[in-house]
């Protein structure tokens, strides 16, 4: 799974590769749609892609779509409305550090592509990745 | 050494996979959940006792007979995102059916929400619930032959009609809430998408529910756009907040509908011709804007606190199905000898067919 982050970053692609890797013309259509039809009073920037990003990394820890319990209105209304959906405990304290500076509500408040590649959840198994690779 | 402590970091815990195909299907392709099995011969339901000899229950006589060979394909009469449907007609019988193939899907929730429909459509009988005859499953699809109603929907209707006048809408609204009365009392199901597409008319003028449930379940996971916005047009506010929500929230999706045949247009969409609210904005207006009512210079105070009745936005001050059945605006138009007949045999039928 860290593997398939590497080389999201390394190849720069974001979530589309991720997704089609997964089936993704359905959890594209997934993504896709939610991007069309949220909130058009917030713009969009670059700051949406890390927001696909956390939920693309959310979902490939907990093999589920976010919000696994609501049905497409009630999702896309929470996410309308800003509210990001629920990290696990059970995941590493770093990977729900990186998950949840993505899903911030404010697109400002994210952080940019290159920041999150200084991340500890990032960086740190970017190095043991790299460690195993070479021992 | 140290890069052992790093490499036990990676480990996480995952959820178990989905359940393999063999869990559902058997190697002779029958589709098999609890007691129940599906396959080219019928829907069997097989109680604990006679498991080492399985027979079919619940079957009624006249139907024994009908198989998926006896009938012929006439045309397509609709989409849904449940699936196609067929206008079929009995090889020797000449009986029109309703054919509906449901892709057979992988994920839990939907095949556990098709057994349901399966087991609804096995029991029910009701005058105002469309009648499901027998059901297949044949080479991944499910297949469920249903009544055919020869005037297609209240959404066809509406089409040609724009509007409904008050009398006709309390005939069609008594028979809903007379189909909604039996799935809620004696079902004790929630149908979950009520809207124009989902209530038949026959030339009888007969209205009758259909699709409990499935299309909003394969709607939701199989991401199916065509029918996307319009099947959450009708959905109760609780419901789209996330909140628990029962049988009030399909009272909710039946007033808009009602509202919709009165004033000729979906309530949510502006009168002056403003502009389609985007879908976030639709959601945001249900939920946090007050409900819409029908305007009382055009309508008769019966009509318009029949509607407040049935789109409160607090589910507990909604009426229930019986409560509306004797709603002074039902009671208004009961002795008159009124029917719908009328009104849908001035209208053009949905397709031509030689009968």
């Amino acid at each position: 799974m860290h593997n398939s982050v590497f080389f999201s970053f390394s190849r720069d692609v974001k979530c589309g590769n991720i997704l089609v890797h997964r089936n993704g013309s359905v959890k594209l259509a997934d993504f896709g749609l939610a991007k069309q039809v949220v909130n058009p009073k917030r713009t969009y920037g670059t700051a949406a892609d890390i927001w696909s990003l956390g939920c693309t990394v959310l979902e490939m820890l907990t093999r589920q779509l976010p919000y696994p319990n609501l049905e497409w209105a009630q999702a896309l209304f929470k996410i309308g409305r800003g509210e990001p959906p629920a990290i696990p405990k059970y995941l590493s304290k770093e990977a729900r550090d990186f998950i949840s500076q993505c899903l911030r509500p404010y697109p400002d408040d994210r952080p940019s592509a290159s920041k999150l590649l200084d991340h500890p959840f990032v960086n740190r198994s970017v190095r043991s990745i790299m460690s195993v690779m070479t021992s | 050494m140290r890069g052992k402590k790093p490499h036990k970091e990676l480990k996480l815990s995952v959820p178990a996979q989905e359940t393999p195909v063999d869990k559902f299907l058997t190697a002779s392709g029958t589709f098999k959940d609890g007691e129940l099995r599906l396959n080219q011969r019928g829907l069997q339901l097989i109680s604990e006792e006679t498991a080492d000899e399985p027979q079919s229950t619940n079957l009624k006589v006249e139907d024994v007979q009908l198989s998926m060979d006896d009938l012929e394909m006439i045309q397509v009469i609709g989409k849904g995102s449940g699936g196609i449907v067929q206008l079929v007609r009995h090889k020797w019988v000449g009986t029109l059916y309703a054919l509906k193939g449901i892709q057979m899907n992988i994920q839990e929730a939907v095949r556990k929400q098709i057994v349901q429909e399966l087991k609804i459509n096995q029991a029910t009988q009701n005058a105002h619930i469309v009648l499901c005859h027998q059901s297949f499953y044949h080479n991944g699809v499910i297949y469920l032959v249903l009544e055919y109603m020869d005037r297609g929907s209240l959404a066809d209707i509406i089409k040609q009609v724009k509007t409904i006048l008050e009398p006709y809408l309390a005939v069609l609204c008594k028979q809903v809430l007379e189909g909604l009365l039996y799935l809620h009392h004696e079902r004790h199901v929630i149908h979950r998408d009520i809207k124009p597409s989902n209530l038949l008319v026959n030339r009888k003028g007969e209205v009758k529910i259909t699709d409990f449930g499935v299309s909003a379940v394969l709607a939701s996971s199989m991401g199916q756009r065509d029918t996307f916005v319009g099947t959450y047009n009708y959905m109760a506010p609780e419901r789209i907040s996330g909140s628990s929500y029962d049988y009030k929230s399909d009272i909710w999706s039946l007033g808009l509908v009602i509202l919709e045949c009165a004033i000729g247009r979906f309530p949510y969409i502006p009168s002056e011709g403003e502009g389609w609210l985007s879908f976030y904005e639709l959601l945001e207006a249900i939920v946090d804007q007050p409900p819409p009512s029908a305007p009382a210079d055009q309508f008769s105070p019966e009509f318009c606190a029949f509607i407040s009745s049935c789109i409160q936005k607090d589910p507990a001050e909604r009426m229930s199905a019986s409560e509306l059945l004797n709603h002074p605006f039902i009671k208004k138009f009961e002795d008159k000898d009124l029917d719908l007949r009328i009104l849908v045999e001035s209208l053009e039928p949905p397709m031509n067919i030689s009968e």
